[in-house]
């Protein structure tokens, strides 16, 4: 992260995190809290990518299941299972990821375009691309992810 | 200078002016006494005067040009030159209503209202407005610059002007603040009864000290009785007495710690208690700001309609919480244009009815205990049960007979139904009926009720009961299916154990009698969406939540009844904004969740789905008769739900209640289709699919068979005997079963 003295640039921090196999990040701006995972308490009727909601400090908080969102094969929790608080425009959600790794500042030059050949939610949700120790991290969208939630709810 | 600041103080403290402006004028017109009358006038002075210079102020000409011109006219009336007649009053009333359309989005100024500013000031006959300001265009006598309002002395309109508001005792605070504080108090009250449930361990543990105690004592006893070695003696002696004190130090803890928390959990409750209810006072707003908008509603709307109409308002002070005065707000006004536009006659009737010419609108406001009582009466000419009944039916809501059976209460109900209206002509005013089954819809949000009560040829009253606050609600937690549930205690009418032998059908829906009338029985869990079965396939009695749901009674049956509680009901947020079924999550003492159903919207959603279904059926019906279907099943309850689920979708049901007699009916009637359970008496499933295919030689005939047995190990047997489908019924819903028969009956799309 260099910064050149002629041209100020706008470094964001961003918290990643994994899906499967995959790297994920979202600004941290969003983001409320990291939480352990607990069992939600399921709504009869919901897509199984919304399995439920929780009670974080008195917010009720419906949980979206990432895996599922995009498509992954769902999973049994583990001890590295987290749920990301997020809020964004009036909606308020845990993120069922597999594990949270690092909050890592980077710097908007270094943004690529997402690859041409995503489909699916993935090319919704993805809107950038960034290489973080030479391995691909995605970067979501959480307008587009909440809308592409409440689609399906 | 940044005046953005200013700008929606400005709209806030303009709209203050505009309601004050208007109430003013509204009672000049029906003030005799000349003092109240001056004095309405003074407040109508003021309120425009300082609309006019905060307008200059912030360089809203267009708003002071207005302002200036209302000014000048009751400056005129103040000093007797010019009299407050009724079109004088008209016009007034329309430059407030100019003003507040200028002012809503300031620091923009919709065109068509700046377009009619100068056209208005031109109306008015005012002088030419002066645009000098740093001198008042002319010094009429006005209030008091500031501390007492009442007092009408004169003095210079230019010093309240200029000096700054100051010794009001208000701060303005933002409503989300508010909502948070309202949730935090709300979330002390629910640790609250945590902390009670540690009080009850503690009373636990010092029973187990008690226990422990007299143990000990029995085995001091015990021992007294029994002989020893005096240095045997003496080291027991020496045990017990460290037992004995150890013993008494416990007991002693044991009880003081409960005491403490005891006294602890009495203060905090009555803090918890006093901080709720300021909480809530903060929150609590004089109905008056609703209700002031009345008067003028009622002769604007009278004027339309060529009718006559005063009106009269009680208890303008009654507060409730601002969330509830948003939500009644619009059914409110809905209610008062209906008893304006529907319910008073055209003076020449009333008077040949030999009533006063005017009607009268009474509109009321009372707490009592935890809720607020709002009633809209008319004078007018009521509404006829008979007329509402034969409406009912030509809009198709229900049949002739259905209706003529129904009460008179349970009639009027009727026009809270969607599409309703009574009205002979749709007039501009009263809409189209759309909006009773709204004011109802925001009623029920807001856990309260609405009622009817009507003499023809006397008048209508409508009544609003509303909760006082929206800070806990009384919910009744039930278990259905696996999951907790809790419904709002205010909606559920009753209580009722249902045995299964007490359903009875009636047209495939299954029924239950109850104080004479027949009550529809449904499954909660089901209605919810969970796949489960009815809790009478469970138990053989269950117990059920009796409701009202538009004239209909209902029963909805669930595992059980757990608790009932005061709870604080938490938003699930607009994720689930399209299940209005849902309406929120209440929290319970051990922090986990339980989902809040509003039972009416479930009922009402689920009536809609059902609405969908002779779709499903209509696409049957091309083919020249409804496929026949066997439905065998030996639980009453499977098989009652069957058939409905078939019968709702357009098949002709015949039930059998075991394999025998499912075969004897196979040999007297062609069906199909079978669709059948395993494990039954006489003839199981899998014996009697072999049988229809040996012994009748219907190798054809699609089977699908319905079981509990989900091992692989069944399935195969089943197929082997020539099954069609196996449904296992832990994965059983209705819609696969539907999917699954159409295939098999080659009508699949």
């Amino acid at each position: 992260m260099q910064s050149s003295p002629a041209q100020p640039v706008s470094t964001t921090e961003y918290l990643m995190f994994r899906v499967a196999t995959e790297r994920y990040a979202l600004a941290s701006t969003p983001v409320r809290e990291i939480m352990r995972w607990r069992a939600p308490t399921p709504v009869p009727g919901a897509p199984p990518l919304l399995p439920g909601v929780i009670n974080q400090r008195g917010q009720i908080l419906a949980v979206i299941d990432l895996r599922l969102l995009l498509g992954l094969a769902a999973a049994a929790p583990d001890r590295a299972t987290r749920l990301i608080w997020l809020h964004h425009g009036d909606i308020d959600a845990a993120l069922l990821v597999d594990a949270v790794d690092d909050l890592i500042p980077i710097d908007a030059a270094h943004l690529e375009p997402p690859p041409a050949n995503l489909t699916g939610p993935a090319q919704r949700v993805i809107h950038a691309l960034f290489r973080h120790h030479d391995q691909p991290v995605a970067m979501l969208d959480p307008a587009a992810l909440f809308a592409l939630v409440q689609e399906a709810a | 200078m940044d005046l953005t600041s200013f700008y929606a103080q400005f709209r806030d403290e303009t709209a203050d002016n505009l309601r004050i402006l208007n109430d003013a004028l509204l009672a000049i017109e029906g003030q005799a006494g000349e003092t109240l009358r001056r004095s309405e006038l003074d407040r109508a002075f003021r309120a425009v005067h300082t609309i006019k210079g905060s307008a200059r102020m912030l360089g809203f000409d267009p708003i002071a040009q207005v302002a200036h011109a209302l000014e000048h006219v009751l400056g005129e009336i103040r000093q007797e030159r010019r009299a407050l007649d009724r079109p004088l009053a008209d016009v007034l009333l329309r430059g407030g209503d100019l003003i507040g359309q200028l002012a809503a989005a300031v620091p923009q100024m919709p065109a068509p209202a700046l377009a009619a500013v100068p056209e208005f000031v031109q109306a008015l006959g005012a002088a030419a407005p002066q645009p000098p300001l740093a001198v008042a265009p002319q010094p009429p006598p006005a209030a008091a610059p500031q501390p007492p309002p009442a007092a009408a002395s004169p003095s210079s309109p230019m010093l309240a002007e200029t000096a700054p508001r100051t010794a009001r005792q208000t701060v303005r605070v933002r409503v989300d603040r508010l909502d948070r504080l309202f949730n935090l108090a709300g979330e002390l009250a629910v640790n609250q009864q945590w902390l009670g449930e540690v009080g009850q361990e503690l009373y636990r543990l010092q029973e187990a000290v008690d226990r422990q105690q007299r143990a000990v004592q029995a085995l001091e006893q015990e021992l007294a009785r029994l002989r020893f070695s005096p240095t045997q003696r003496q080291a027991l002696d020496a045990r017990l007495t460290v037992l004995r004190d150890a013993q008494a130090a416990l007991a002693d803890l044991a009880q003081r710690q409960s005491d403490r928390l005891d006294r602890h959990l009495a203060r905090q409750q009555m803090l918890v208690k006093d901080l709720e209810q300021e909480v809530m006072a903060v929150r609590l707003l004089p109905i008056a700001t609703i209700f002031n908008s009345l008067p003028r509603l009622v002769r604007d709307l009278a004027a339309a309609t060529s009718k006559q109409a005063t009106i009269e308002i009680r208890g303008e002070t009654t507060e409730l919480d601002r969330k509830v005065l948003e939500l009644i707000s619009d059914p409110l006004v809905h209610l008062v244009r209906n008893a304006v536009d529907h319910g008073l006659e055209a003076p020449d009737e009333r008077v040949a009815a030999g009533k006063p010419p005017a009607g009268l609108i009474q509109i009321s406001a009372e707490s009592a205990g935890n809720e607020v009582r709002i009633q809209i009466r008319d004078d007018g000419r009521g509404i006829d049960p008979e007329r509402v009944r034969r409406r009912a039916v030509e809009l198709g809501m229900l049949a002739a007979e259905r209706a003529s059976q129904l009460d008179t209460q349970e009639a009027l109900d009727l026009i809270f139904q969607p599409g309703f209206s009574t009205a002979r002509t749709v007039t501009e005013i009263s809409g189209r009926g759309v909006g009773m089954d709204i004011v109802r819809a925001n009623l029920l949000e807001l856990g309260g009720q609405v009622r009817v009560d009507s003499t023809v040829g006397q008048g209508t009253t409508v009544s609003l009961t509303i909760p006082l606050t929206l800070i806990t609600s009384r919910v009744l937690l039930v278990q259905a299916g696996r999951q907790m549930l809790a419904l709002p205690a205010a909606t559920i009418r009753g209580i009722l154990w249902v045995r299964r032998d007490q359903v009875q059908l009636i047209d495939g829906q299954p029924t239950i009698a109850y104080q004479q009338r027949t009550v529809a029985l449904l499954s909660l869990a089901e209605l919810v969406g969970m796949n489960v079965d009815s809790p009478l396939a469970r138990h053989p009695r269950a117990p059920a939540l009796l409701l009202n749901v538009r004239q209909r009674r209902i029963a909805l049956l669930v595992d059980d009844l757990l608790d009932e509680r005061e709870a604080v009901v938490k938003p699930l947020g607009p994720l689930f904004a399209r299940r209005p079924a849902l309406s929120g999550a209440v929290q319970l003492g051990d922090g986990g969740l339980a989902l809040l159903i509003n039972p009416l919207q479930l009922i009402e959603g689920g009536a809609r789905r059902a609405a969908a279904l002779p779709v499903l059926s209509q696409s049957l019906r091309d083919d020249p008769r409804p496929a026949r279907v066997l439905v065998v099943d030996d639980s009453f309850t499977t098989r009652e739900l069957l058939r409905s689920i078939l019968q709702s979708a357009g098949y002709d049901v015949t039930a059998a209640i075991d394999g025998a007699d499912a075969l004897d009916r196979l040999r007297s009637t062609t069906y199909d289709l079978v669709v059948s359970d395993i494990e039954m008496p006489r003839v199981d499933g899998f014996t009697l699919t072999t049988r229809i295919r040996r012994e009748l030689a219907l190798s054809e005939l699609p089977v699908v068979l319905i079981t509990s047995l989900a091992s692989e190990e069944h399935r195969r047997r089943g197929l082997e005997a020539g099954a069609q489908a196996y449904i296992v019924k832990s994965q059983f819903n209705q819609d696969s079963l539907l999917k699954v028969i159409q295939q098999l009956l080659g009508h699949e799309e």
